[in-house]
C-alpha cells in the first residue's frame, strides 16, 4: 500500500523508484522472490507434503490400502498400545492396515479435488465469458438457469446427482458430479467482470479492428479474468474435497474399497464409540490440513491478484 | 413498488421452472428413469408398473407438463419405502429439522456477528487473530470430523451429552454446534469484510468528525449497513441448514430432513430424495424472493433501479 500511495501521490518518489529499478535489473528469480514474499509459506509446505505423498504413496505405504495385512487382526490399536510397529496405526475393521490406506487416501482427494475444481472451473469459465461478452437473450437464458442450479443446497443437489448417475465411471462419477454441482459460481462471478471488460477501450478497439467474437472473447477476455478464475479456484478446491469426504462417508462418493477419507471415518465410527479415536483422527487430520492449507492458500491469491486489497 | 415485487416474482417463477426442467431431464438423461424411481433392487416386472405408472412411455412434453402441475399441487410423488406421498413424509419430519436449524442459525448469528464486527474494528488484537483462527477452522474442518470430535470428547470420554437421539435439550448441544460452526465462520468472514467496506465510507468519516462515541459509529452508523449482505445471505442459510444436515443427522440420530435423505440414499429411494431437492430449492428461491422484497421496502434504491 505505502509504494502505490507514494507513486501515485508524488511522481517524484515515482521516479526515483524507476530509476532504482532500472539501475539494477531484477533477476528472474528476484522477482518470483517478491512475488512470493509473503506467501503463506505454512500452505504451500502442507500441499506440497500431500503432493509427494500422494505422487509416491506406492513408496511410502508400508501395506497394500486394499488388502487385510497378512497375519493381523482387525481393529488393532497403534503401535504404541500393541507394541506391533508393522502396523503403526493399527488396523481398521477388515485388518487393513490404517497408515497405508491414508497414504493412498491422498491420491484421492488431491486427484478428485484438483479434477472436480478443474472440470466446475472450465464449464464456468466458458458459461460465464459467452453470458457476459454476448449478452442479451443468451445472457439472459444462462443466468437464469444458473439461478436455478444455484437455489439448490450444495450437498443435497450433489446427492440427487450421485443417485441418478449412480457409480458407473467409477471415481470421475464423483468427479462429474462436483464439477456439476460448483461451475455455476464461476459462471455468476465471471459474467460479473465480463460485463464490464466488455466496455473497456481495448475490447471496443478489437470490435473495431474487425476481430471476430470468439477471438475477443479467447485473447482479451479470457486473460482478464484469469486473476479471478485463479483465486475461484483455489477457493473451490477446499470446499470440493469437504463436498467429496461428506459424500464419501455417506457412501455415495468414492466406491469402496477405495481408501476415500471420508469413507475411512464412516467405518471408524463404530471403534470410537469404545473411546478408540485414532481410526478417525488419522483420516479427519489430513482432510482438514489439506482443506485448511487450500483455503489458506486461497484468502491469500484473492488479496494478491485483487489490485484494490494488494498490500505491497 | 407493486411492479418491483410482480417483476422478482416472475423471476422467481423462471427460475423453479428452470429449476423443475433440470431435475426433469438430468433424470431422463442419464439412464432409464423407471429403474431409478423403482429403486435398484426392483425386479423387471416392478420397473415396467412403475413405467405404466409414471406415464414414462408418453412423450417428454407430456410427461413435463404433468411433472409440473402434481408439483405445483403439492404431489412429489409416493415414497418407495414409506409406501405414502413423499410430501407427507417431508412435512412429518420438517419440525425437527426447523429446531435443529434454528438452535444452529441462532449460534451462527450469535457468533459469527459480533466476532465479525470485532475483527473488523479491532484488526490488529489478539482477539482478531482467535476469531480468524477459528473462522478457518470452520470453513476447512467438515462437519462430519467436528460432530465425531465431540461425540468423543463430551459423550464417550465425559458422558456429559448423550451420543444421539432428540427429544431433549441436551441432544440438541452435539448437532446444533457441529452444523451451526460453519455457518458462524461464513458469517463472521462475511461480517468482517462487509463491515471493513463500510467503515471508509464518508458519512463513517463524517460521523467520526462530529464527535460521536466510537461505539455508536461502528453500533449504529456502520453495523446498520454492514448487516445488509450478512442478512441475506443469513436467509439462505437458514433454509440451508434446513436441508442439508444429512451428515450431521445421521451421525446423531436425529430425525429430520437430513435424517430422511440418508435413508433415501442407503435405500435407493429416488422419489424421496428428489422430493427434498425440490422443496429444498423451492425453499431457497422462497427466501431469496422475501429478501428482496422486504429489501425493497426499507431501501428505496434498491426498488428503483432497472
Amino acid at each position: 500500500m505505502a509504494v502505490i500511495a507514494t507513486r501515485s501521490t508524488t511522481t517524484d518518489s515515482a521516479d526515483q523508484a524507476d530509476d532504482e529499478a532500472g539501475r539494477r535489473p531484477r533477476p528472474p528469480w528476484g522477482r518470483l522472490r517478491v512475488l512470493l514474499a509473503d506467501a503463506p509459506t505454512g500452505a504451500i509446505v502442507i500441499i506440497a507434503a500431500l503432493a509427494v505423498v500422494a505422487v509416491f504413496a506406492p513408496w511410502l505405504a508400508p501395506h497394500d490400502p486394499l488388502q487385510p495385512v497378512p497375519g493381523a487382526l482387525s481393529t488393532t490399536g497403534p503401535a504404541w498400545e500393541t507394541g506391533n510397529w508393522d502396523s503403526v496405526l493399527g488396523t481398521d475393521f477388515q485388518g487393513r492396515d490404517i497408515l497405508s490406506r491414508v497414504i493412498y487416501g491422498t491420491r484421492i482427494s488431491l486427484a478428485v479435488g484438483l479434477a472436480g475444481t478443474l472440470v466446475a472451473g472450465s464449464l464456468g469459465l466458458a458459461v460465464g465469458v459467452v453470458a457476459g461478452y454476448l449478452g442479451g437473450l443468451v445472457d439472459q437464458v444462462l443466468m437464469r438457469i444458473v439461478d436455478a442450479w444455484l437455489a439448490i443446497p450444495a450437498l443435497i443437489f450433489a446427492v440427487f446427482l450421485a443417485m441418478v448417475f449412480g457409480n458407473r465411471l467409477g471415481i470421475w462419477s464423483i468427479v462429474i458430479i462436483l464439477g456439476a454441482v460448483f461451475w455455476t459460481r464461476y459462471a455468476r462471478v465471471l459474467r460479473g467482470e465480463v460485463l464490464s471488460l466488455r466496455e473497456r477501450d481495448f475490447v471496443r478497439l478489437a470490435q473495431v479492428a474487425g476481430a471476430s467474437r470468439w477471438r475477443i472473447m479467447r485473447r482479451h477476455i479470457i486473460p482478464n479474468v484469469a486473476n479471478t478464475w485463479m483465486v475461484l479456484a483455489s477457493l473451490t478446491v477446499g470446499v470440493v474435497i469437504i463436498l467429496e469426504a461428506s459424500l464419501s462417508f455417506l457412501g455415495i462418493g468414492v466406491p469402496p474399497p477405495a481408501p476415500a477419507w471420508g469413507s475411512m471415518i464412516a467405518e471408524a465410527r463404530i471403534p470410537l464409540m469404545a473411546g478408540k479415536w485414532l481410526p478417525v483422527a488419522a483420516p479427519a487430520v489430513p482432510i482438514a490440513l489439506t482443506v485448511f492449507a487450500f483455503n489458506l492458500l486461497g484468502d491469500w491469491l484473492r488479496i494478491r491478484l485483487d489490485p484494490t486489497q494488494r498490500n505491497l | 413498488m407493486i411492479a418491483f415485487v410482480l417483476r422478482r416474482m416472475a423471476a422467481s417463477v423462471v427460475t423453479l421452472l428452470l429449476l423443475s426442467v433440470t431435475i426433469f431431464l438430468l433424470v431422463r438423461a442419464t439412464g432409464d428413469p423407471a429403474r431409478v424411481y423403482a429403486g435398484a433392487e426392483a425386479s423387471e416386472e416392478e420397473v415396467a408398473a412403475v413405467r405404466e405408472d409414471f406415464g414414462l412411455d408418453r412423450p417428454l412434453p407430456v410427461q413435463y407438463a404433468s411433472f409440473v402441475t402434481d408439483t405445483v399441487k403439492g404431489d412429489l410423488g409416493h415414497s418407495i419405502q414409506f409406501r405414502q406421498p413423499v410430501f407427507e413424509v417431508y412435512m412429518d419430519r420438517l419440525p425437527r429439522s426447523l429446531i435443529l436449524a434454528t438452535v444452529a442459525f441462532g449460534l451462527s448469528l450469535v457468533i459469527g456477528i459480533p466476532a465479525g464486527v470485532l475483527s473488523a474494528v479491532r484488526p490488529g488484537r489478539w482477539s482478531a487473530g482467535v476469531f480468524r483462527a477459528v473462522a478457518l477452522t470452520g470453513v476447512s474442518v467438515p462437519n462430519f470430523v467436528i460432530a465425531t470430535t465431540l461425540i468423543l470428547v463430551f459423550a464417550v470420554k465425559l458422558r456429559w451429552l448423550p451420543t444421539s437421539g432428540s427429544g431433549s435439550i441436551k441432544q440438541l448441544v452435539m448437532p446444533s454446534i457441529a452444523l451451526g460452526w460453519y455457518f458462524a465462520a461464513a458469517m463472521m468472514r462475511l461480517t468482517q469484510s462487509s463491515m471493513l467496506e463500510v467503515m471508509r465510507g464518508e458519512y463513517v468519516k463524517l460521523a467520526r468528525l462530529k464527535g460521536v462515541p466510537e461505539w455508536i459509529v461502528i453500533g449504529k452508523h456502520a453495523l446498520k449497513n454492514a448487516l445488509i449482505p450478512v442478512l441475506t445471505l443469513a436467509g439462505v442459510n437458514f433454509v440451508v441448514m434446513v436441508n442439508v444436515a444429512v451428515v450431521i443427522e445421521q451421525i446423531f440420530a436425529w430425525p429430520g430432513i437430513g435424517d430422511l435423505v440418508y435413508q433415501g440414499i442407503t435405500l435407493r429411494d429416488f422419489p424421496l430424495v428428489q422430493g427434498v431437492v425440490l422443496m429444498a430449492g423451492f425453499m431457497v428461491v422462497a427466501v431469496n424472493l422475501i429478501v428482496d422484497v422486504v429489501y425493497a421496502v426499507l431501501d428505496p434504491r434498491i426498488r428503483l433501479e432497472r
